[in-house]
């Protein structure tokens, strides 16, 4: 059963593929490995790190831009193989079909993951190599090379498909470019930032923007365009662990009770349900006054806020589709309980999780930042627009606009774009108004 | 659901790992001094008699005494409840204006540039965290234009009205004053303008949704048929019936109203329970901590039932 869903999944993937896309993808990567080993070759001179770390890199890379092509090779054999066999997601028509084909029959995963590696393993090389005053040339290179691959991956390969779809697709297009270019920026930020971030007056303190100063600097003479470029990280960590957690606890206990129905059922959704009434913020700041600051606590106080949203909309999907014909036919073949949820029930609810997922970590992204507003944050010594905000807010009276409103509208940029990618994703699977 | 609410308080607050009295007071503390002081706050008692006596507490209006000051939590909590009522009143009445009414003009214009300009500004006043607003408005209305004051209730040099219910602006009506009235109005625009802008995306999609399916039915057409005007048709016929789903949320939205709340009275020093968390959350006051959540739990709840009770009294199809 999961080597036909993982088989069905690789299908998808590739046969949502074309050749000019691939083509591209396999340009870009390999422009990257180029620049990979121009930069390991100027690096190398300066400091005396061994070959064998580079060509493993750089072998890593070429794994990595292979994998499209192993993924078609595989996908080929298979569909000659099982022509007729259905596989789990083609079972499903309608509705959910455009999500599963939004969601894996594109490269887009690829890409984030590919982009993600890339960009990790040029952070951690850049940690061991960049000198203290600042990033080097090549490793600005690289960083400006993610990113076009990731900015021509998304134009190239998805906005034809999604445009054919009307706006939801250019919301969830618009959404993913918002957030894929603030992942970057934050993943390459040591490359791209002109100044290191935490260096205290590299210029005079609150200075306006200006050429050298693209947005002004903070009150302890920072740079405020570095401070921003780097500040994502925390806030993104954040989220992603509280919605990570969410799902993983809203998701199966949703799937569970409902299935499993009676008491139980009743016991958890009045839990839930009553947690869900609450004013969220409140209880979070309760929560994490208690556990006190950083990540993991402050991750944890948003993720127990938000752990109803899930449940309740897998819980409702779940009675709905649990009364379906095939799952019927599914127990009266003699399938086990656990197979029917993960195999029958699950895909099906996956695209709606989904949605909450993505609306979700729009909430997280803004309860992690009311909560650093409000003293219950990070540490001081990170780079998090959620202090330079707090902190900026002190300079209002002297009419220093810049400290406040970029941080801020750093905030607001990755909340809407989570927004929108749920907001399309939402359309897509409601089309009730397309009429 | 009150009950399971309260339990659940109590459970995070005071079950889970971390003696609440040892983090009041952070670091070592001679523990004489701590026996005292729990024994102050019954906190020296089993939990399960703690917790008997925190849920009759509750039913009672006890929430208990103050870490910081040993004053009662309850009677700190009216003292400032007024006032987080009032900006709640106030922004939410701003959000349901404003939401309904962009609402109704974008479904009107569907499909059009409007339209869609105004659901993208639903979806924006979604993702601003609202205390970002707030600056953002305090910056421009307060510093730059100078026009409004950007923060605290009302005028320090000038007397306040005679407490009846607490919210400045009722209160000066009461008394009959009209420039007290006034300023408290004043102080009032930017905190509720601000929070009223963040709630009002959801108000201005359920408009839109439900007026669009209002407008379509028959005894709409049937209106314009007939040659009623325009404003009518949308405000009396079609409105009047998408209203009702509106209602529902503003009950759902005032978990949402309070949790805003917070962050706007403490973005505009507006001395209502939100700062007052928050000074307590400075000093470690757990007692009080607990008595706030509660507090709102509670409140929310009401509203609910509340909101439930007139939906039913509006719509004659449902019976409680």
């Amino acid at each position: 059963m999961t080597q036909k869903l993982v088989k069905g999944v690789f299908l998808q993937v590739s046969s949502g593929t074309k050749g000019l896309p691939r083509s591209v993808l396999f340009l870009a990567g390999f422009v990257l490995i180029v620049l990979w080993i121009f930069i390991s070759v100027a690096v190398r001179s300066n400091s005396g790190i061994g070959v064998p770390f580079v060509t493993a890199t750089v072998g890593f890379g070429f794994a990595v831009m292979l994998i499209p092509a192993v993924l078609r090779f595989w996908s080929l054999k298979s569909s000659r193989e099982q022509q007729a066999a259905p596989t789990v997601s083609n079972t499903q028509d309608g509705q959910h079909g455009i999500v599963n084909r939004l969601l894996f029959g594109s490269k887009i995963p690829l890409a984030i993951l590919t982009a993600l590696v890339l960009a990790l393993v040029v952070q951690g090389l850049a940690s061991v190599f960049v000198p203290e005053h600042g990033p080097t040339l090549p490793l600005r290179l690289v960083g400006a090379g993610i990113a076009i691959y990731l900015i021509l991956t998304l134009v190239v390969d998805w906005y034809p498909r999604l445009h054919v779809r009307g706006s939801p697709g250019l919301l969830v297009t618009v959404g993913l470019a918002i957030v894929l270019s603030m992942l970057y920026m934050t993943l390459a930020s040591e490359f791209i930032v002109p100044y290191d971030p935490f260096t205290l007056e590299v210029g005079r303190s609150l200075e306006p923007p200006s050429l050298q100063f693209p947005l002004g600097t903070t009150f302890l003479g920072q740079d405020l365009l570095s401070r921003v470029l780097a500040g994502g990280a925390t806030m993104i960590q954040v989220a992603a662990l509280s919605v990570v957690v969410c799902f993983s606890i809203g998701v199966p206990l949703g799937l569970m009770a409902s299935y499993q129905g009676g008491a139980a059922d009743r016991i958890v959704s009045l839990v839930m349900d009553s947690l869900f009434a609450f004013p969220g913020l409140v209880l979070a700041i309760a929560i994490s006054a208690i556990l006190g600051p950083g990540v993991v606590n402050m991750a944890l106080a948003i993720a127990v806020v938000y752990i109803p949203s899930y449940f309740r909309v897998v819980r409702s999907q779940v009675l709905t589709i649990k009364e379906l014909p095939y799952v019927e036919a599914a127990v009266v073949m003699g399938a086990r309980n656990r197979e029917i949820l993960s195999s029958y029930i699950l895909p099906n609810v996956l695209p709606s999780a989904i949605v909450v997922l993505s609306i979700n970590f729009a909430d997280a992204v803004l309860t992690a930042a009311g909560l650093t507003f409000v003293g219950l944050g990070l540490p001081i010594d990170v780079a998090d627009w959620g202090w330079d905000l707090t902190f900026g807010w002190e300079q209002l009276l002297s009419q220093k606009w810049w400290v406040i409103t970029f941080p801020g509208l750093m905030i607001v940029f990755l909340a809407l774009g989570f927004t929108l990618v749920g907001e399309g994703f939402n359309e897509i699977l409601t089309p009730k108004l397309k009429e | 659901m009150i009950f399971l609410l309260l339990s659940l308080v109590f459970l995070i607050l005071r079950v889970l790992p971390g003696d609440p009295a040892l983090l009041h007071f952070e670091k070592n503390v001679d523990p004489e001094a701590l026996a005292i002081f729990k024994h102050r706050l019954g906190l020296d008692k089993p939990i399960w008699q703690q917790y008997f006596e925190y849920l009759l507490g509750v039913f009672v209006g006890n929430l208990g005494l103050s870490m910081q000051d040993y004053q009662p939590v309850t009677s700190q909590i009216m003292s400032r409840f007024p006032a987080t009522l009032e900006l709640a009143i106030f922004s939410m009445t701003f959000a349901v204006i404003l939401g309904v009414f962009l609402g109704v003009k974008s479904s009107k214009n569907y499909d059009t540039v409007k339209d869609n300009s105004i659901r993208i500004l639903g979806v924006v006043t979604y993702a601003i965290p609202v205390f970002f607003l707030g600056m953002i408005m305090q910056m421009i209305f307060g510093i730059w234009l100078g026009v409004l004051p950007t923060g605290g209730r009302f005028d320090p040099r000038l007397d306040r009205p005679p407490t009846v219910t607490g919210m400045l602006t009722f209160d000066s009506i009461l008394h009959g004053d009209l420039y007290s009235f006034v300023t408290a109005v004043r102080y009032l625009i930017l905190p509720s303008i601000t929070l009223g802008t963040v709630l009002c995306g959801i108000f201005i999609r359920l408009t839109r949704t439900n007026m669009l399916e209002a407008l379509r039915t028959d005894f709409v057409v049937a209106a314009e048929a007939r040659g009623l005007p325009d404003g009518r048709i949308t405000y009396t016929y079609a409105l009047k019936n998408a209203f009702l789903p509106i209602l529902t949320m503003i009950g759902l939205q005032f978990a949402a109203l309070l949790a805003g709340a917070v962050l706007t009275e403490t973005t505009f020093s507006w001395e209502g329970l939100g700062t007052y968390l928050i000074q307590r959350i400075n000093h470690r006051d757990y007692t009080a901590i607990q008595g706030v959540v509660v507090f709102f739990g509670v409140l929310v709840a009401m509203v609910t039932l509340v909101i439930d009770v007139v939906y039913a009294y509006l719509d004659p199809r449902i019976r409680l």
